[in-house]
């Protein structure tokens, strides 16, 4: 059985998967919880209390466990009376037969008692679940249609199939008995003050001897903590009394009843009662936070930013700075064309005025281009200033590309990353009509700017592992 | 960028096996060999055979597929155009496969199967492949190192023997950076397919790089089909793009956006698909299925909204003249706020996006996280909270209390009753016992319903390779969060909020219909289903006008 701290928990989750409608917003409250300090264990519980704000679940939970408890202390009063009585009309008669009385008392009992042992023993580590739980149902304590009420039932039927369950039926068993018990006690010990009886044997088969010998066993337990024994003279006396006897030979044989029942009856019974308490309190039904659902909950309080993110720029490796020679130099558009027409003149010096020493090739994009212009470069000693498009990716065809060009081109190449400003205007302007909030809009708009950084950077690295140098325009 | 996935790890199913024997593609589908022998398409192959020999004996036995097998669809294009996400798209699956906007996410060629919904078995079998970067190279290679009398099929089997194919620890020892692994691992699954589709990025202009591309593709000679993804940017190069696939002879070719989903859209792919090939039962069976499937789903979505509103409307709480109506307030606030959201993850995870990392979900969007309550939102609605017995103090809780006991007479009472608001019985019983009732007002109903229908428009349009909240959001969805948040004059709501549908003011009278006022969740649905049903073809009724 779960503490009800943890019954409340597991409800709460079970009737969180089932969509339930909470007092509390459990998101709220495990949001809450985030910031206060506990152990994990703790915090559910915390949680699950908080959720059900205002009890309704606890309710539920207490009014079953209530019924549970109380039906065992009913049990229990009736079996103490019943065990009163059966007593009361055994004892009727003045002369009793002690060795049948005794095993009317004790005989049932102890037959129980070792098949209770021989159980145990046998069923020691199994997890079989117990057989009370097939045709028990907590269903039967409470009723209601209602969501919590049924997830409070299912959450009882789940913890009868524990196996640690065996224990605390184990252990209400035993309390049954305890009460028969002391029932009896409380009549032989009511009727022995008030009347008078005469304790005879009778046998067909024992001797005298026999008897002695058992009565002188039976007693020793007794004797050990205080119990009067009759003596050997006592047993012969009462064999096949019939009339009064002496008053110090039936307290004897009294003595020796009383004795029997407390020390064969009760204390064995109440050894098994505190064995089955504590292996039930060993056993006990856990919750299990290993599930996902705790797990989830667990992570997220886990999860704490210490330190905000105050990261800038990726360490990343960064193109070299190009330098421009004096020589001529051959400009070209790697694939993507370009809106400008003198692209370049943003990226070389101004100081070169001189048209005639900047060759344009236009746009290198299929296979015959790039002969072209590869043939171009072995003839030519020149510088080649590549625009490529921020837009282009540097997948491996077009680093390909790239090499080859550097490859051939005898004074060195240079890169122009062509800034799309048509790109980014666009992107906004599209999301812009999509979308006036301007949170979505600047959502968007990082979302843009954000994919040109990272193309950028891709380009950076790609450059600076081919140490080609890139002009820097900004 | 190095290579490491293809080091040493298993690559794609195919990658090394598509060269030595093609039936093995067929083991994992026996249906498909035994059809195939039946028709008698196939030649015994002798596999310790010369691999010339081999390779002619292979390009015979590529024909059509045999009747009943599930279609090979081969998923091809450069890189970084988006294969993946229209995978996760068409398979509704948010978590296939990785999608980042960077060259060569995809290494390795993974198959996903589309099957019949109901009987399960295997109709189109997807193979997502890896991008192709540097087909120009290839090209050169192919020129430079088969000859031209020899076909396309030859010659792409030419390449797959040679060194540069090899992709993983045969790389190492080559040298220089020609490594071609990744197109080997394509034109292998290529060659193993029956029809692929060449994923286009419709906002490129159309390049040189592309054009080898479709020339390496045609010479596999299975069909191909454009299809051209992203095209819900205004950069689109759809028509750049058209003519040159005409004049290689592609004439044929789709808009298919895997961000933002036209279910119409992806019904032309699959019909275009199929008028491609001679045997299209396949695909014609998915198209039927994924058309039942689609508006068996609307129809379910309707009536998770139906009946959200149903238990809401229904939704009363009873107090006492005197007591303070605060507290139970705050409590149906509570209860409409949690089950509201209950509903939205229903919607959610019926349409297959799940609560995840991978892909922010558009709850996430501000407009479906403010509270329904907070007043300046029933405004930005356009939404006008009612008069009548809604007015006075708990105007703008979103709350009606009919106060029967002393505010109204007995003939109020009997008015209310006429006005269908109230059941007969209980009212004329609460005047006398003194009872005040609330119910949640029409104007929250309505922006309830508006936020739940604009939900579902958006999940319907919203492909499953979209990744953030706010990315390309349907423009039904966007005018309405555009529109309420600008103009109040101007809403989309799906009734006047003085006109609540029938159904919805009979639940008013009907507090055993609301899980939240009864706490019997089966019972009250079952209760309600009825009227849910038929809420529901009203809300789909208004949606489709």
């Amino acid at each position: 059985m779960l503490s009800p701290q943890d019954q409340l928990t597991e409800l709460v989750r079970t009737l969180e998967t089932q969509q339930h409608v909470f007092a509390t917003d459990p998101l709220l409250i495990t949001e809450k919880l985030q910031g206060e300090d506990g152990k994990p264990i703790q915090k559910l519980h915390r949680r699950a209390s908080r959720i059900d704000s205002n009890g309704a679940l606890a309710r539920v939970l207490g009014k079953i466990d209530g019924r549970i408890k109380g039906i065992m202390v009913v049990m229990s009063v009736v079996w103490c009376i019943s065990g009163f009585l059966g007593l009361f009309t055994l004892l009727q008669t003045n002369v009793v037969n002690f060795f049948y009385v005794l095993v009317c008392l004790l005989g049932f009992h102890t037959v129980m008692l070792l098949g209770w042992l021989v159980m145990t023993l046998i069923n020691q580590g199994k997890q079989s679940s117990n057989w009370f739980a097939n045709f028990v149902s907590p269903s039967y304590l409470i009723r209601g249609k209602d969501d919590v009420t049924k997830a409070a039932v299912d959450l009882y039927e789940r913890q009868l199939q524990h196996s640690g369950m065996r224990w605390y039926l184990g252990r209400f068993s035993h309390q049954l008995w305890l009460a028969t018990l002391t029932g009896m006690l409380l009549a032989i010990v009511f009727l022995l003050i008030v009347r008078q009886y005469s304790f005879s044997w009778e046998s067909t088969l024992l001797s005298d001897q026999a008897l002695i010998t058992l009565t002188q066993i039976l007693g020793w337990l007794p004797s050990l903590v205080g119990f009067g024994v009759p003596d050997s003279t006592a047993i012969v006396q009462s064999r096949l009394v019939t009339d009064a006897m002496p008053l110090s030979v039936a307290r004897q044989w009294a003595g020796l009843l009383v004795g029997s029942l407390l020390m064969y009856g009760i204390v064995p019974r109440a050894i098994a009662w505190a064995f089955c308490a504590l292996m039930f309190r060993r056993k006990k039904m856990r919750l299990d936070i290993k599930q996902p659902y705790y797990q989830k909950i667990l992570n997220f309080w886990q999860r704490h930013v210490v330190d905000a993110d105050d990261f800038k720029e990726a360490p990343a490796p960064i193109a070299p700075k190009a330098t421009v020679s004096t020589g001529k130099k051959l400009v070209a558009l790697l694939e993507y064309p370009s809106e400008l027409d003198n692209w370049w003149l943003e990226g070389l010096d101004t100081n070169i005025n001189d048209n005639s020493k900047i060759e344009d090739f236009g746009i290198v994009d299929d296979r015959d281009d790039m002969d072209r212009l590869t043939s171009y470069l072995d003839k030519h000693p020149v510088q080649v200033l590549l625009g490529i498009h921020s837009k282009a990716l540097p997948d491996r065809g077009t680093l390909r590309k790239l090499d080859r060009i550097a490859e051939h081109a005898t004074d060195g190449l240079i890169v122009q990353l062509l800034g799309d400003t048509s790109l980014t205007d666009n992107g906004i302007n599209i999301n812009a009509d999509i979308s006036n909030t301007a949170d979505l809009k600047k959502q968007t708009s990082a979302q843009v700017a954000g994919n040109q950084d990272v193309r950028y950077q891709q380009w950076q690295t790609a450059l600076s592992a081919r140490k080609i140098g890139l002009v820097d325009t900004k | 960028m190095d290579n490491n996935k293809t080091n040493g790890q298993p690559v794609g199913l195919f990658a090394d096996k598509a060269l030595k024997d093609d039936p093995s593609s067929n083991l994992m589908n026996p249906e498909a060999t035994a059809s195939t022998q039946d028709n008698g398409h196939t030649t015994p192959i002798d596999y310790s055979a010369d691999e010339s020999e081999n390779l002619t004996a292979r390009s015979s036995k590529k024909t059509t597929i045999a009747s009943g097998a599930a279609l090979k669809l081969a998923v091809v294009g450069h890189t970084n155009t988006g294969k993946t996400s229209i995978l996760r798209t068409l398979l509704r699956d948010v978590y296939f496969g990785e999608v980042k906007n960077e060259a060569a996410t995809t290494r390795h060629v993974e198959q996903a199967k589309l099957t019949d919904s109901q009987t399960g078995e295997d109709l189109v079998i997807l193979y997502d492949t890896p991008g192709l970067e540097d087909a120009s190279g290839l090209m050169d290679w192919l020129e430079d190192n088969t000859a031209s009398r020899r076909d396309g099929i030859e010659r792409l089997q030419q390449f797959l023997a040679a060194d540069i194919a090899q992709g993983g620890d045969a790389l190492t020892s080559n040298s220089g950076n020609e490594d071609y692994s990744q197109e080997a691992k394509v034109i292998r699954q290529l060659l193993a397919s029956d029809m692929a589709i060449y994923v286009v990025d419709a906002r490129e202009p159309v390049l040189g790089k592309y054009k080898d591309e479709l020339a390496i593709l045609s010479w596999a000679a299975i069909p191909v089909m454009p299809v051209f993804n992203f095209t819900d940017s205004q950069e689109a190069n759809i028509d750049d793009w058209q003519t040159m696939l005409a004049r290689r002879n592609l004439h044929i070719s789709t808009r298919f956006d895997s961000v933002a989903f036209e279910f119409a859209d992806e019904m032309r792919l699959w019909q275009n698909l199929a008028t491609m090939l001679t045997h299209s039962e396949m695909l014609e069976q998915l198209m039927t299925r994924r058309t039942e499937n689609w508006a068996q789903l609307y129809d379910e979505a309707n009536i998770i909204i139906a009946d959200f509103l149903l238990n809401v409307a229904a939704f009363v709480h009873e107090i006492n003249e005197d007591d303070d109506p605060m507290p139970v307030l705050e409590q149906m606030q509570e209860a409409v706020r949690q089950s509201e959201r209950a509903m939205q993850h229903n919607l959610l995870n019926l349409y297959k996006f799940y609560d995840n990392a991978v892909a922010a979900t558009p709850l996430e969007l501000q407009a479906y996280q403010q509270d329904p309550f907070d007043p300046e939102l029933l405004k930005s609605y356009g939404i006008r909270t009612t008069s009548g017995a809604a007015a006075g103090a708990l105007l703008g809780l979103g709350i009606d209390a009919a106060a029967l006991g002393t505010t109204l007479g007995l003939g109020a009472a009997i008015g209310g009753i006429a006005g269908g608001l109230l059941s007969n019985t209980s009212s004329i019983a609460d005047r006398i016992t003194g009872v005040k009732r609330f119910y949640i007002d029409p104007a929250t109903l309505t922006l309830l319903a508006t936020r739940a229908i604009d939900l579902l428009t958006a999940l319907r349009h919203r492909g499953h390779a979209a990744t953030d909240a706010t990315q390309l959001l349907y423009k039904g969805e966007k005018s309405s969060i555009e529109q309420s948040l600008d103009d109040e004059s101007n809403t989309i709501t799906p009734w006047p909020t003085h006109k609540l549908p029938g159904e919805l003011k009979k639940a008013r009278g009907k507090p055993q219909w609301s899980s939240l006022s009864s706490g019997k969740s089966e019972q009250a649905q079952l209760l309600r289903a009825d009227m849910a049903w038929s809420l529901a073809s009203k809300l789909q009724s208004r949606g489709a006008e």
